[in-house]
């Protein structure tokens, strides 16, 4: 109960503060979320294009625009997956030193707490359900606009994976690169689609289930740090108020 | 000007803050309340501050409280006086069995009516629970006039 009075009372009087840790929280969740939907959108995109290969048989598979483009593709898909794991461990630190800093300026409510023989545990808690509500706030605003704008979403991405970050493949995108591949052969996909995928609804909807599943991730590393961060805080001031 | 020896409980006494740390010999440590740093949750209402779980309220910690809190219950931590302040804190220290409370400087910052009103309550509520309460200040002319009003 009183955890439940205390904590907006919390936010709302340290709410500049609060306001930057929800707009960092949203700006660490919108980037991951794109990093992960990068990841499952290119990883939909090299098995799209495996079942297509397997239309061809070896002789022609053996070419060599084709053996580069699968690489290219594994590449890439090597090339976001760092950037995640990256990403989520400078989120982490960044969220480790703010964390450490925040901690600092409300050294005063800290030891309120402790003078009111609080153990510390209730105090490292009661400061990370604090952040896990304003992460809380985050996520339903990042996901609600996510899921609000989903196709405009994917097929913006879609560009920018094709346009952009596909530039090492631009050569071989060429109208003739493929064109021996399609001679005297039946397919339901042509040498541009065979490139560029089209992403159906269906599958728009089944990438957006996997990044949703896969966001436990940044909620780990943006609330991991406040908890261990914060026990080193509260037995530190403990020991500097007894030195 | 802290008496010498022994410090006799349910009593209040008068010192320069630098003689505590010099001549108070004492097991435990003292219960400070510092009114230059006070343990006060700026966010929270006076009677949020207690921070104490109801249970462990006594009754007669509970007749203190109601006495000396009872207008403070609804204001924030911030537009607290330094009277509700020094309350919160002496009552989280009774509620914690703290046997020797030292308080800061605090009477130099009140108007004499204030602070003679609150060695009073003090003395009271020293004797009510068996505390030791030394009171710091650095004007001897102070505390001398209200040891002998007080203790006298």
């Amino acid at each position: 109960m009183f955890f439940i009075k205390s904590i907006p009372a919390n936010i709302r009087y340290y709410s500049r503060q609060s306001l930057l840790i929800y707009l960092a929280d949203c700006l660490f969740l919108g980037v991951m979320l794109i990093a992960l939907s990068l990841i499952s959108l290119e990883r939909h995109d090299l098995n799209q294009l495996k079942k297509q290969l397997a239309n061809f048989n070896t002789a022609q598979k053996g070419t060599n625009s084709l053996t580069y483009l699968v690489q290219s593709k594994q590449a890439l898909l090597g090339r976001y997956q760092l950037i995640a794991v990256v990403l989520l461990v400078i989120i982490a630190l960044v969220i480790g030193i703010v964390t450490w800093q925040a901690f600092k300026k409300m050294r005063q409510d800290v030891d309120t707490f402790t003078s009111a023989n609080w153990p510390r545990h209730k105090i490292v808690n009661y400061y990370t359900l604090t952040a896990l509500c304003l992460l809380i706030m985050a996520s339903v605003t990042i996901i609600l606009s996510w899921v609000l704008f989903n196709s405009y979403y994917w097929r913006g991405l879609e560009l920018i994976n094709q346009q952009w970050l596909q530039k090492p493949l631009r050569p071989l995108q060429g109208r003739r690169a493929f064109q021996p591949l399609f001679k005297n052969h039946l397919t339901d996909f042509s040498s541009h689609s065979l490139l560029n995928p089209v992403l159906h609804e269906r599958t728009k909807q089944n990438l957006t289930n996997q990044v949703l599943a896969q966001l436990w991730g940044p909620f780990i590393s943006l609330m991991a740090p406040v908890y261990l961060i914060g026990w080193c805080q509260v037995i530190r001031f403990r020991k500097m108020r007894k030195a | 000007m802290l008496n010498k020896q022994p410090l006799v409980l349910g009593q209040v006494y008068f010192s320069q803050p630098e003689m505590i740390q010099q001549s108070l010999e004492s097991p435990e440590l003292p219960y400070v309340i510092d009114y230059e740093a006070p343990k006060i949750l700026p966010f929270m209402s006076g009677w949020d501050n207690l921070l104490l779980p109801q249970k462990r309220i006594a009754p007669t910690l509970k007749r203190v409280i109601e006495a000396h809190l009872k207008r403070s219950r609804r204001l924030l931590g911030t537009e607290l006086s330094p009277v509700d302040q020094f309350w919160i804190q002496l009552i989280r220290g009774l509620a914690t069995h703290q046997q020797l409370v030292v308080v800061k400087q605090f009477l130099d910052k009140l108007p004499p009516t204030d602070a003679r009103q609150l060695l009073n309550d003090v003395r009271q509520t020293a004797a009510q629970f068996q505390i030791i309460v030394i009171m710091t200040t650095t004007q001897e002319s102070v505390f001398n006039s209200f040891q002998s009003q007080v203790i006298s």
